[in-house]
């Protein structure tokens, strides 16, 4: 491969657009967050919730990036190229999410019925669990999980900078270093994480296979963002160049695997948990499909899987815009209305209050979309300060050539 | 070659790209009968040449929906009908646990039926095809890329069609007989 010199019409910096969808990303997410914290001194257990939900939701966004960012440096790929900058944007709001944690730390005993101790004296499934679920332990793992998040983004962000301006291979095979590994540590600490987040909000309860439904659920979240945020851009250079029907078309069919895997590992834990049918497993599902809670459980059968499952099938729909960004909007909304199923329906901890029927509180939208715009503030911000392409990238080129040339 | 019957003619291209633009002319030129050979899949050239619909994702699509259907029913008729038996106090008919038969009856059933439609609506395997007739035809599967016009196209004329083949990139333009 040769080093291509590109025409001078070809421009990587990012638009000027992305300072103006900066602020007002910031403007709305300030706005929102008045609300929601209005809504904090109104209700608190209901905020903290909200919060969560919002919260989860915006970790995926970083967290799933940083998963498929270290893939593509393994394996490649077009869509990668195309996306890197956008990637790394994502996971430059690490330092963000670990500052906004802190309000879960703080509300954690509104959050965590295991915090009680009279529940947990009434419970003998949890207290036996006391050697993990604790306070302190509990604390350390969080500040021990976005160490490690902090680093590996830090450091992929600054190799990714470093290689705007050197081409040598060296460079280059440094971020693979991390990646390989980053892998790894990326599994284990997404399933700690959730199990202690979100899991832990029914500390009877448990399922090995959380962790993995969570990771893909956070890359299915990134493939759908990431598909509006480049059609958004996509008239501006130098995505106005690159990002044909083809490319389109290779986001489209990651994000079909995505919603097929997110059924798969969804149908795996109920099937499993239905025919055991062992009294402390199921109670998490009866929750969750009794006094009206069913209804949100079929909406994430149809709107989550069927409905994006049937429409992305069809090829024409994957390579036209207008038609793909729609349907990554409903996995997006969809993916807040996962959450909302996985956290709300949870016993409220300190009181005799339970979440056994549909309950939504205006937090539960006030507070996620507060979260999500100040990411995305944050995101575009850092999407403004780098060229859009990693020019040395070394099969750059192959993005200009006609698809038939491999 | 006079007293033998025409196949078409046929053009030898170095580049896709020469290929891929000598079937663009050849299609706005009013061509209908014609076909591309590659040495590797080139799905611009199908398009190029207007092999742009195949039957093959309904023929799939059916085969998924029969072969889920069977694997369900089957199911159910071991399981309500000819041998009930009671696991657990769960219900005869506990379509949870039919699922997983029934996707794996979807996924093979649509598999085979996209292999072996693709097999019949193309024709392969063939032992013995016209073009097999151009000498240099072999490249093919090397590093040449080849147009062949069939004489059967209702515009195509000899002298005409070979004109106008040689006016495009091609290094050769040959008859083939049948």
């Amino acid at each position: 491969m040769s080093t291509t010199t590109y025409p001078a019409s070809y421009r990587f910096d990012p638009p000027s657009a992305t300072a103006s969808l900066s602020t007002r990303w910031f403007a709305i997410g300030l706005a929102a967050g008045v609300a929601a914290i209005a809504g904090a001194l109104s209700s608190g257990q209901h905020f903290y919730r909200g919060y969560l939900i919002g919260y989860m939701l915006i970790l995926g966004f970083s967290l799933g990036s940083l998963a498929l960012l270290m893939l593509g440096h393994l394996t490649g790929g077009n869509w990668w190229m195309i996306g890197r900058r956008v990637m790394e944007a994502a996971i430059g709001n690490l330092p963000l999410l670990t500052i906004l944690f802190i309000p879960i730390w703080l509300g954690r005993h509104s959050l965590y019925i295991w915090l009680d101790p009279a529940y947990v004296t009434a419970h003998a499934s949890v207290a036996a669990k006391g050697a993990y679920l604790n306070d302190r332990f509990w604390t350390l793992r969080a500040v021990i999980y976005f160490a490690i998040w902090n680093l590996w983004a830090l450091a992929l962000r600054s190799g990714s900078a470093r290689q705007d301006g050197d081409a040598s291979p060296a460079v280059w095979q440094k971020l693979k270093v991390w990646s390989a590994p980053g892998m790894l540590v990326y599994g284990i600490t997404i399933t700690l994480a959730c199990t202690d987040w979100v899991m832990s909000l029914d500390p009877a309860w448990y399922s090995t296979i959380f962790g993995m439904f969570f990771m893909i659920s956070e890359m299915l979240s990134v493939m759908a963002l990431m598909i509006v945020i480049l059609c958004s851009l996509r008239g501006f250079a130098p995505y106005s160049k690159i990002l044909g029907p083809d490319k389109l078309h290779d986001y489209g069919k990651l994000m079909l695997a995505f919603t097929m895997v997110w059924a798969y590992f969804s149908f795996s834990q109920w099937l499993i948990i239905w025919a055991g049918n062992l009294p402390e497993e199921i109670t998490w599902y009866l929750d969750r499909i009794h006094g009206g809670w069913q209804t949100v459980a079929l909406a994430l059968v149809f709107l989550q899987f069927a409905l994006p499952f049937m429409l992305l099938l069809s090829r024409e729909l994957k390579r036209d815009a207008r038609k793909l960004v729609p349907v990554a909007l409903l996995v997006l909304v969809m993916r807040y209305v996962d959450l909302y199923w996985l956290v709300a329906p949870n016993p409220f901890p300190g009181t005799s209050a339970d979440a056994h029927h549909l309950t939504y509180h205006w937090t539960y939208f006030a507070a996620p979309l507060a979260l999500v715009s100040i990411w995305l503030g944050a995101f575009f911000w850092h999407l403004g300060k780098r060229p859009l392409l990693v020019v040395t990238e070394p099969m750059l080129p192959r993005l200009w050539e006609p698809s038939h040339g491999h | 070659m006079t007293d033998q019957v025409l196949h078409g003619v046929v053009a030898e291209f170095t580049t896709p790209d020469g290929l891929v633009i000598a079937c663009k002319k050849a299609r706005a030129a009013g061509y209908s009968r014609m076909d591309a050979y590659t040495p590797y899949p080139l799905e611009e050239a199908a398009e190029a040449i207007g092999f742009t619909k195949t039957q093959v994702p309904l023929l799939t699509l059916i085969g998924g929906i029969l072969g889920g259907l069977s694997g369900y029913l089957l199911q159910y008729w071991v399981h309500v009908l000819a041998y009930p038996m009671n696991v657990g106090g769960r219900p005869l008919h506990s379509w949870p646990s039919f699922i997983i038969i029934t996707f794996e009856m979807t996924i093979l059933f649509a598999g085979i039926t996209a292999v072996v439609g693709m097999l019949t609506l193309n024709g392969l395997p063939q032992p013995y095809h016209p073009i097999f007739n151009h000498p240099r035809f072999t490249a093919a599967s090397r590093d040449r890329f080849f147009l062949c016009i069939e004489a059967a196209d209702p515009r195509f004329e000899l002298e005409k069609t070979t004109r106008f083949l040689q006016a495009t990139d091609a290094i050769d333009v040959a008859e083939v007989a049948d």
